[in-house]
């Protein structure tokens, strides 16, 4: 079941009377490196958990290769979904050891890549007899991310890999990550904060927004549709005119909007007497789902 | 299953080894501290009291089986209906050992001709494979302990009435490994049945109620 395409269809998910999930169709195809971003209680590790049958839902289908993810042993052994670890866990301090974590990889993945493993706690510097509750918020992400590539899983999922990572080891990550997806092809969904750094990994970005996908399409044509455009005031809102607005910010006469449109029509801006600027992911996703919060 | 089942006793040969640990040390200090020859001491407080105490660490250890240990091994993909049988497995096990460790137990005074102890009675009587009595009790009390680890997963306050409720099952459980020593009185009457029977619906109703909560457990 090497490389199939992972379906979520109509999924609702809510805790209580909070609607976390809205109805909602997610489809992820193999051999792509997918970055899933949102703000903070978008719901992206619940979609992530529903999607390897670690959550429930309320609603709606998940299917790998056709077949349901939910209590499917075939299927939930093409995917790893590396969660972000705990120092605490049920009102209690986690005394599991790394050594366990990595012995239940070995049990639980059927790919499980031991001296790629050891070569990476190594390279980490883990001390395998160290209780997770002893490590670090660093070390924490660097378990996850050592299980999550040595599970050699075709689907493997990364809840916030960098949190807690310095640069150098943030850029060590990403470094693995495109070393490994080179070799293999697999398919890795990586959810992220840290946007523009890990920008250039992905292939393909989802943005979830308040339990709604708002994008999810190759990184590079969703940047190209956005542009800052700033200038006189009346010469900017003539220039916008057929441009989606997202945000404006005014300073007297002078305005700097932040507009989504084809092709064509950024290109018509180019000749107008303003200044139009391209913007990255992080802009993007500010703009998309800043709701004001930014100004 | 048999993944789960892996995963679990990777934890259960060290709670295992920590049950036959305390017993030989109760044992070997029983025996070095002059037990047999009718001292009295703490080693014979605690060579008599085994099956009690070895309840004590079965429930603690089923506890975790349902709280830190399901919530690990679904989020490494294990499938719930199999952590389920192979929590029962690993129950079965751990029964299994105790039980057979009771029969040891029991049968160290009478092999090695220790002076007979008035309150080793409870021990003494569990003595034989034919006692049903103590491993019905492992298993209702480690069924118990699988269920208080699960509600206190999904709330502090259900966790406590059950752990409390847990606490009487447990003073319940010793009153009917005494009754069911030999030690009967008249006015008990039916209570030994009326134990017995609770004993049952205790596990009936914990391994339900496991059942329902891990197919919907939500890992955190």
């Amino acid at each position: 079941m090497n490389a199939a395409i992972l379906n979520a269809q109509g999924v609702c998910k809510s805790y209580g009377k909070n609607e976390v999930l809205h109805d909602l169709d997610l489809t992820i195809e193999p051999g792509k490196i997918y970055g899933l971003i949102g703000r903070n209680g978008a719901g992206k590790t619940t979609l992530l958990g529903i999607l390897t049958a670690q959550n429930t839902m309320d609603r709606g289908s998940v299917t790998y290769g056709g077949q349901s993810v939910w209590e499917n042993q075939a299927v939930l052994d093409q995917m790893c979904f590396s969660r972000e670890l705990q120092a605490t866990l049920f009102s209690g301090q986690n005394n599991l050891k790394v050594k366990h974590y990595l012995k239940t990889a070995a049990i639980y993945y059927p790919n499980w890549d031991q001296a790629y493993a050891d070569k990476l706690l190594s390279e980490f510097k883990l001390e395998p007899k160290k209780k997770i509750c002893q490590l670090s918020k660093g070390q924490m992400s660097m378990v996850t991310i050592l299980i999550a590539l040595a599970s050699r899983a075709p689907l493997t999922i990364l809840d916030e890999p960098a949190a807690g990572l310095d640069v150098v080891m943030r850029e060590r990550f990403y470094q693995l990550l495109l070393e490994d997806f080179s070799e293999t092809g697999r398919t890795f969904i990586v959810s992220t904060h840290i946007i523009e750094e890990a920008a250039s990994v992905f292939e393909q970005v989802i943005i979830l927004d308040q339990g709604r996908i708002l994008e999810n399409r190759p990184t590079e044509e969703l940047v190209d549709q956005f542009r800052y455009i700033s200038g006189r005031e009346d010469v900017v809102d003539a220039v916008c005119n057929g441009l989606e607005v997202l945000s404006t910010h005014q300073m007297s006469r002078h305005k700097t909007v932040a507009v989504r449109g084809d092709r064509i029509k950024l290109a018509e801006a180019q000749n107008a007497d303003v200044d139009v600027s391209p913007m990255n992911l992080q802009n993007v996703f500010v703009a998309l789902c800043g709701h004001g919060d930014t100004q | 299953m048999v993944k789960s089942f892996k995963f679990l006793f990777q934890f259960a040969w060290v709670n295992l080894a920590a049950v036959l640990g305390f017993a030989a040390a109760v044992t070997l200090g029983a025996y070095t501290t002059g037990v047999p020859n009718g001292a009295e001491n703490i080693f014979r407080t605690y060579f008599g009291s085994f099956p009690f105490t070895a309840l004590i660490m079965v429930f603690i250890f089923a506890f975790a089986l349902c709280t830190s240990n399901l919530n690990t091994a679904l989020s490494f993909g294990g499938r719930r209906q199999d952590y389920f049988w192979a929590l029962q497995a690993i129950i079965l096990v751990y029964t299994g050992v105790c039980w057979a460790l009771q029969i040891v137990m029991s049968a160290i005074p009478v092999v090695f001709h220790w002076e007979e102890v008035d309150y080793w009675t409870v021990l003494m009587s569990l003595g034989t494979s034919s006692s049903w009595l103590y491993p019905l009790v492992l298993l209702s009390i480690m069924s118990l302990g699988c269920m208080c680890g699960l509600a206190s997963a999904r709330s502090k306050v259900l966790g406590v009435i059950l752990f409390s409720v847990a606490m009487v099952a447990f003073m319940a459980a010793l009153v009917l490994l005494l009754l069911g020593s030999g030690h009967t009185i008249g006015l008990w009457g039916c209570l030994p049945m009326i134990l017995v029977l609770v004993t049952l619906a205790v596990f009936a109703v914990s391994e339900v109620f496991i059942w329902r909560t891990i197919h919907r457990y939500v890992v955190r």
